[in-house]
């Protein structure tokens, strides 16, 4: 997956006919690979309901609010095709996610997929507005870092690295409501509507992230700038801002891609705390309502969902690494 | 909030770089790093008096009194008291044994499982090591905190299950790193020399193999206990663990949201209990790594 360094051993990139033909058969190979993978996500999803405690005929009536006669019990162990085999409930469920029917909300019927595409536009707002704002934060904090080691501005970058590190995002939320919502009334606290609602939680999110990009950007332009082009670049008498943001920041972003793909992760899970706080109706929240009400198959559909959309990208963020530094032989692992 | 370690993780140690001595060792260059004795200064703190809660809280943590509900800090009461007049400063106290403890007894099973997991895949190797292999791939796939929050709301909301969720997802990270310290400590003189006069495989994983490893996984398991702490503090933050009255921090949390206009020092404390445990993990975890292994020190 991304967070996996390739192997910077590699033959020099040539940009022709039969390099295309690496990437295309590369490219192929990793979506071949990628199928075995995502058939066992979705045994686990699937499986996942079956950890909770009793029969789940009786749970999804009792999420319904119905009464748990005998009858109803059987009828709904029918309806769920409970009485089958586990492994022909998981083909049967799997055909049916094939065509992206992930069955319905024991709450409210509505289907899953439906109330997951109407929620995914939101988390996809609140996760791009947190990346853009941490990379934000860290470009300039991680450069100017390595640029001035140990001046007090490199020590902030310490101390913001250490905090963001150690601060529980739900934490952090709650006093930015305080402050700004409540005590300032700047912004507004719930909910989604306009830009100003956006602020908030994209703050929040965006710590979780920024202080690891400062650093790993700082680590990686200090050994950039180590390095024997860049003293030759000064050499040749380029100004420091042009051996900086045309020869260092270019190579040192690099590395930086490949915790691109660690960052879905943490954009995907803190996106469960940080949508819940803010009442940002993403799929998130949805997510802990359902689980809270016993929703399980708006939790199964979640789960599903999000592993596929991390595994995409790390797929993505992997191609795009190999693409960037041409240093990687496009046929190793990754 | 991932409770996976990250291999890419960065440095957050405030620790002013010093020049590596030869011939110095951990401990002594752990005693030389002022942040990392710092952290280990504030866990101790919180440690000793999470421990003393039976001596020091003064108040039984759930005791309900109405007449005294929603007290500011200082006065009768150090920390104040919350909306049932329950004294915070008790339920920090008593919260923080049962934080800390979940978190304890998850990395615990985490460490369990991924040590015998490990091991088992580097040292038989051939199909079982592919199939242990796969399985960790597969786990990997699934952002951690969302998998965890999953499984421990299936299971239903209790710290049991949140510990459950916790530890089904956080081996997998320690059997792949145990596994390649394996791989490699397979192919030394002396594992070898052991293997070839016969000694059995459990007694080769636990005299020759174990101890060699046990120093960089300790290192992990601490960097990492910070976010395991954050993670559970999170999924009890939502409702999935410690349930109505059990103090515990992450709950005490939530349980502010409702209170946060007219009493915010219902949310500041634990809080702040949250955030210096994990710095101090983190601080400790720094130092422990540039301790056993000084070419990871920060440029």
């Amino acid at each position: 997956m991304g967070g996996r360094l390739p192997s910077p051993v590699g033959l020099p990139f040539v940009g022709d006919r039969s390099q295309e033909v690496a990437i295309g058969i590369y490219i192929l190979r990793r979506l071949v690979l990628l199928v075995p993978i995502l058939l066992a996500i979705s045994f686990i999803s699937f499986s996942l309901i079956h950890l909770a405690p009793g029969d789940p005929a009786e749970v999804a009536l009792r999420a319904m609010g119905a009464q748990l006669t005998q009858d109803a019990i059987q009828a709904m162990r029918t309806q769920l095709g409970l009485d089958d085999p586990f492994l022909v409930q998981y083909i049967r469920w799997l055909a049916r996610v094939l065509r992206l029917d992930f069955g319905a909300s024991v709450r409210t019927g509505t289907p899953v997929a439906e109330l997951l595409l109407t929620r995914l536009p939101a988390t996809i707002e609140l996760a791009t507005a947190s990346f853009l704002l941490a990379v934000l934060l860290a470009l300039p904090l991680g450069v100017v870092a390595a640029v001035r080691q140990h001046t007090p501005i490199d020590h902030i970058s310490r101390v913001f690295a250490l905090g963001g590190a150690s601060m529980p995002g739900f934490w952090l939320a709650l006093i930015l409501i305080y402050l700004f919502a409540v005590k300032l009334d700047w912004l507004p606290a719930l909910g989604r509507g306009d830009g100003r609602h956006l602020i908030l939680p994209a703050v929040t999110l965006s710590m979780g992230i920024a202080p690891t990009y400062s650093r790993l950007l700082r680590a990686s332009m200090c050994e950039v700038l180590s390095q024997p082009h860049i003293l030759t670049a000064r050499a040749k008498g380029l100004s420091n801002q042009a051996v900086i943001l045309g020869h260092a920041l270019r190579n040192a972003l690099i590395p930086f891609v490949t915790v691109l793909g660690i960052s879905f992760a943490h954009l995907l899970g803190g996106a469960v705390v940080v949508e819940t706080i803010f009442s940002w109706p993403g799929i998130g929240k949805l997510a802990v309502d359902a689980i809270l009400t016993r929703d399980f198959p708006v939790v199964q559909g979640f789960v599903l969902i999000s592993a596929l959309i991390f595994v995409v990208a790390n797929l993505v963020v992997d191609l795009s690494y190999r693409w960037l530094d041409p240093r990687i032989r496009l046929t190793g692992g990754g | 909030m991932a409770t996976r370690v990250e291999e890419t993780r960065p440095s957050s140690s405030l620790a002013q770089e010093e020049p590596i001595r030869s011939g110095e060792s951990p401990w002594q260059r752990l005693v030389r790093d002022r942040m990392a004795l710092l952290g280990l200064a504030i866990l101790a703190g919180i440690v000793l008096l999470v421990l003393a809660a039976p001596w020091i809280a003064g108040q039984d943590p759930v005791a309900i009194d109405p007449l005294n509900k929603l007290q500011p800090p200082g006065g009768e009461h150090l920390l104040g008291t919350d909306n049932l007049g329950r004294s915070i400063w008790a339920r920090i106290l008593w919260g923080g044994r049962l934080t800390l403890g979940t978190a304890t007894a998850a990395m615990l099973v985490i460490l369990a499982v991924g040590l015998a997991v490990g091991v088992v895949a580097g040292l038989q190797g051939g199909w079982v090591d592919d199939l242990i292999m796969r399985v960790v791939d597969v786990l990997m796939a699934f952002p951690s905190l969302i998998l965890a929050l999953a499984i421990a709301g299936m299971l239903g909301p209790s710290l049991v299950n949140v510990l459950i969720g916790i530890a089904a997802v956080g081996w997998v990270t320690y059997a792949r790193v145990v596994r390649g310290m394996v791989l490699s400590v397979r192919e030394e003189a002396y594992v070898e020399a052991a293997r070839s006069v016969g000694v059995p495989a459990w007694r080769l994983a636990l005299r020759h193999v174990l101890p060699n490893i046990l120093s960089p996984i300790v290192v992990l398991a601490t960097l990492d206990m910070g976010a395991l702490l954050l993670s559970i503090s999170a999924l009890s933050f939502l409702g999935l663990g410690a349930q109505a009255p059990t103090p515990e921090w992450g709950r005490m949390l939530n349980d502010a949201r409702p209170f946060m206009q007219t009493a915010p020092h219902l949310m500041l404390f634990p809080g702040l209990a949250i955030f210096l445990t994990v710095m101090a993990f983190n601080l400790l975890g720094d130092g422990l790594r540039d301790a056993l292994d000084p070419r990871t020190r920060r440029r």
